[in-house]
């Protein structure tokens, strides 16, 4: 009498734990309205900082074909001055790239191959980025950040956007914001600070059986000296110039 | 017995309608942490566990101690990880030192930077980052054909002709050009 007893009692316990299990299950996404207003809200203010430096520490997941995930360390450094100057430089284990903008001819310049090219550019920052991704296939360093919420199609393209809750990174109070959409989940903790400024951005491929991660810590100066940046390269001894290639080609 | 049996039940009952009746907390439904990442890598070895060896045995040389500096520097190369071998750069500054590490990489990643390990005078980007593959190329290569840094063969020189650079590896000739970002060589006719 007694086993069966409890084996009834089990299993009327065991149902609604059952059910409840099955209310949140996968399926469900949530898209939290505050959270997607939070990604707008950056990259627009982002969008309107005319003088800034920042700086970044990354990390990149290179996967070998066996499958291993291979970490490689890089720090980014990008400034800013007006509409029309720019200086970014990636320092990396693997790769090291400088640029240099001044309104009207654009390098990159490779310090350890002694490699450069220089094209002429548009005016404005924002139209030569656009030019120099579409036309040749290259993203200056940190400049995703700047595109965050520029377009619907991008926010529609979210499946998921969560809020996790507050987090400290280097000493900052920071919101962690997780979000998901095709190929890629991504993380991002941004300042409570006045400023809508990111702290961190986490990018997991998921697209990639091993799902590696880019991860990126960030720190602002939002009143930078830019007296002693070249925002224009000049060849020093044994700089040599070298084709740059459209990406269609 | 049978009360206790009663009481189960009516226990569980209970725990059923707990469980019903409350309210979740505050969590909306959505995704759940199913599990976490790691946090260590490591686990207390039992009791008995052997010690861990090094792959290659440390020399001991006499003077090591008088720098502590050099040790850590030391250490940090070994673990970064690049086979150890009779490299041809074997002894640096003085024969204290037991770096005998050679900038072989065990892995095929295109690598552009150099002699940031303080260590490597001579360093030659492309030489050192073709030490690897170096099997894969060279003698069938086509006038056009597009080369990463980590495929071109281990012995080319660079080459001005016109202003211009190449890479000349044996008698192909290499043009480097940027592909977006990346450094790639194509394959040329001799200037």
């Amino acid at each position: 009498m007694k086993p069966l007893d409890c084996v009834l009692g089990l299993l009327l316990a065991v149902q609604p734990l059952y059910a409840l299990a099955e209310q949140t299950t996968p399926g469900q996404t949530v898209r939290n309205p505050r959270v997607i207003d939070k990604v707008i809200d950056m990259g627009e203010h982002l969008r309107s900082l005319t003088a800034f430096k920042v700086s970044a520490q990354v990390t990149r997941d290179t996967v070998l074909d066996s499958g291993q995930k291979i970490k490689s360390q890089s720090l980014n450094v990008l400034q800013v001055a007006g509409k029309d100057r720019l200086y970014a430089r990636s320092e990396g284990d693997t790769r090291t790239l400088e640029f240099f903008y001044d309104g009207k001819q654009l390098t990159q310049y490779s310090p350890y191959l002694k490699y450069y090219t220089t094209v002429e550019a548009p005016p404005s920052l924002t139209e030569t980025l656009h030019r120099l991704e579409n036309y040749y296939g290259i993203q200056v360093p940190l400049e995703d950040l700047f595109l965050f919420g520029s377009d619907q199609a991008q926010i529609d393209a979210l499946q998921s956007a969560l809020y996790i809750g507050p987090a400290t990174i280097n000493g900052q109070l920071c919101d962690h914001l997780a979000f998901r959409q095709a190929d890629v989940d991504w993380q991002l903790w941004l300042t409570r600070a006045e400023q809508p400024l990111p702290c961190k951005l986490v990018i997991t491929t998921t697209s990639e059986a091993s799902a590696p991660e880019y991860s990126a810590e960030y720190s602002w100066n939002l009143a930078p000296d830019s007296k002693q940046v070249k925002f224009r390269f000049v060849p020093g001894k044994g700089d040599v110039a070298i084709p740059l290639k459209k990406a269609s080609e | 017995m049978f009360r206790i049996a009663t009481n189960t039940v009516l226990l569980s009952l209970l725990s059923v309608s707990l469980l019903t009746l409350l309210p979740l907390p505050a969590v909306e439904a959505g995704p759940r942490a199913m599990g976490h990442a790691r946090a260590s890598v490591n686990r207390a070895p039992p009791a008995g566990a052997q010690r861990a060896q090094r792959i290659n045995p440390r020399q001991n040389v006499a003077g090591n101690r008088v720098n502590d500096n050099r040790q850590v520097a030391a250490n940090r190369q070994v673990n970064s990880n690049r086979q150890v071998n009779a490299g041809n750069r074997a002894n640096i500054n003085n024969g204290t030192r037991n770096v005998n590490i050679d900038n072989h990489r065990d892995v095929d990643i295109d690598v552009d930077g150099g002699g940031r390990w303080g260590y490597d005078d001579d360093y030659h980007p492309i030489a050192t980052a073709a030490a690897v593959t170096a099997t894969v190329v060279a003698t069938s290569a086509v006038v056009g054909a597009i080369f990463r840094p980590a495929q071109l063969p281990p012995d080319c020189v660079q080459v001005m002709r016109y202003n211009t650079p190449y890479l000349q590896c044996g008698s192909t000739w290499f043009q480097p050009q940027y592909q977006g970002s990346n450094v790639t060589y194509v394959v040329v006719n001799a200037p």
